[in-house]
């Protein structure tokens, strides 16, 4: 097994993409630390940007933002009444431990969502002498095998999202199925590209016909934006 | 033994539900029983084979509540609508339902409660065949939720494929649309 390090800028990026945000109105540095009173909360990213890239609709895009926004607030608000329950005393009920399952649900549905808005907006072609294609050719044998089993990932039978995932202890990359958008993260992977498989992702402008929201997918990556999420291994 | 796709072009002009919608809903039913088929039979080509003990067995046979179910509860639910959508509160379910729920308000009430849910999945109105008691499940997607040996007697369908096309992101004027248009002669034909 290689061993495994991130450097400074590496550190600060993935600080950046985990998007924690603390509500401000004053700088990071001088917010006071009053323990458990410590406000943490997300706040939703404004993604308007995309509007107007070929083989999106402003409605179907403007719909998938305002459900962006509601797993933000859901987030929020699970991570609220956890919290709340915790200090009543109330962890031990029912209600505790079904919101603490649904808590993976919403958290996905809203990181998901941001990594896939900014895993677009790009003019879809990857650079071939970056390094993201280099590890693609590596892992899969050739850019094309690792395209066709990203989109075959996408064309699956059911509701989820198709993330190309690298191993960050071996480094390895593959395309997972992820259902819905809690079931089957790899642990601890980082994920590079994002599609969207939701039937709200594409029924509006598609309809039933989701090769062909995957080929404007594939028109649209930012590929600039996965290439800045890929690990560097040291060693 | 093969399953068959039924016919519900007859619910084309219900009122609430465009044409497109319908037609894409029809043909996403007819997945559901093409895929049973060929899950089924991949799995009895696999017994045959001695390719019990495979990965391959396995994830096949945990799909299959998936499609089975997705092609049933279409059924349930292309059955249960079509209708002018007034229950007889004086029938034998709308009695039940008063019985259980205090009211029939307060089960309709809890029912689209249970349909306006975060997720993506099925409402239904089972009625347990052991105790005969009512109950609005939440079913996640087409497989988890559904209590064991119950009777499912009104079967709403919440996947966005159910609304998006007609209705955006409104899902409770869906829910509405639906309700106007409950058959509910077939929901009481499931009374046991």
């Amino acid at each position: 097994m290689k061993s495994f390090s991130i450097d400074r800028r590496q550190f600060l990026f993935m600080s950046g993409i985990m998007g924690i945000t603390l509500i401000a109105g004053e700088p990071e540095t001088s917010i006071p630390k009053t323990q458990a009173e410590e406000k943490m909360t997300y706040n939703a990213k404004d993604y308007n940007r995309l509007i107007g890239m070929e083989g999106f609709s402003e409605t179907l895009l403007k719909n998938h933002f305002t459900l962006y926004q509601g797993y933000v607030t859901n987030t929020n608000k699970v991570l609220e009444a956890l919290g709340q329950m915790l200090k009543e005393g109330k962890v031990a009920t029912p209600e505790y431990a079904e919101m603490k399952r649904r808590l993976g649900w919403e958290f996905n549905g809203m990181r998901l969502h941001e990594f896939y808005f900014e895993n677009l907006g790009g003019k879809g072609s990857v650079s071939k002498t970056g390094k993201l294609y280099q590890k693609l050719v590596e892992s899969f044998g050739s850019y094309e095998a690792w395209e066709k089993d990203f989109k075959a990932t996408g064309a699956m039978r059911g509701i989820g999202w198709v993330v190309l995932y690298q191993d960050i202890l071996s480094g390895k990359f593959i395309n997972f199925w992820i259902n819905e958008h809690d079931g089957g993260h790899p642990s601890g992977g980082m994920p590079i590209l994002i599609m969207d498989v939701f039937e709200h992702a594409f029924m509006i402008d598609y309809g039933l016909k989701r090769a062909d929201y995957i080929e404007a997918f594939f028109r649209n990556i930012n590929w600039t934006e996965t290439e800045k999420r890929l690990l560097l291994h040291k060693g | 033994m093969a399953y068959t796709a039924k016919d519900y072009n007859k619910l084309i002009g219900m009122e609430g539900f465009s044409e497109t919608l319908l037609k894409n809903h029809f043909t996403l039913y007819q997945g559901y029983v093409t895929n049973t088929n060929k899950v089924l039979d991949s799995l009895s080509e696999m017994a045959k084979g001695g390719k019990i003990g495979t990965p391959e067995y396995a994830e096949l046979k945990r799909r299959c509540g998936w499609e089975f179910n997705g092609m049933r509860l279409h059924e349930l639910y292309f059955e249960n609508l079509g209708g002018k959508g007034a229950l007889n509160k004086s029938g034998k379910l709308g009695k039940k339902l008063a019985e259980e729920f205090g009211s029939y308000e307060n089960w309709e009430a809890d029912f689209k409660g249970v349909g306006a849910m975060r997720g993506i999945g099925w409402a239904i109105l089972y009625q347990d065949a052991v105790s005969g008691k009512l109950i609005n499940q939440w079913i996640n997607e087409h497989d988890v939720g559904h209590p064991a040996g119950c009777n499912p007697l009104l079967i709403m369908d919440v996947f966005e494929h159910a609304f998006m096309t007609d209705y955006g992101l409104k899902r409770a004027d869906y829910i509405a649309a639906f309700f106007k248009n409950i058959k509910w002669e077939a929901v009481e034909g499931r009374l046991k």
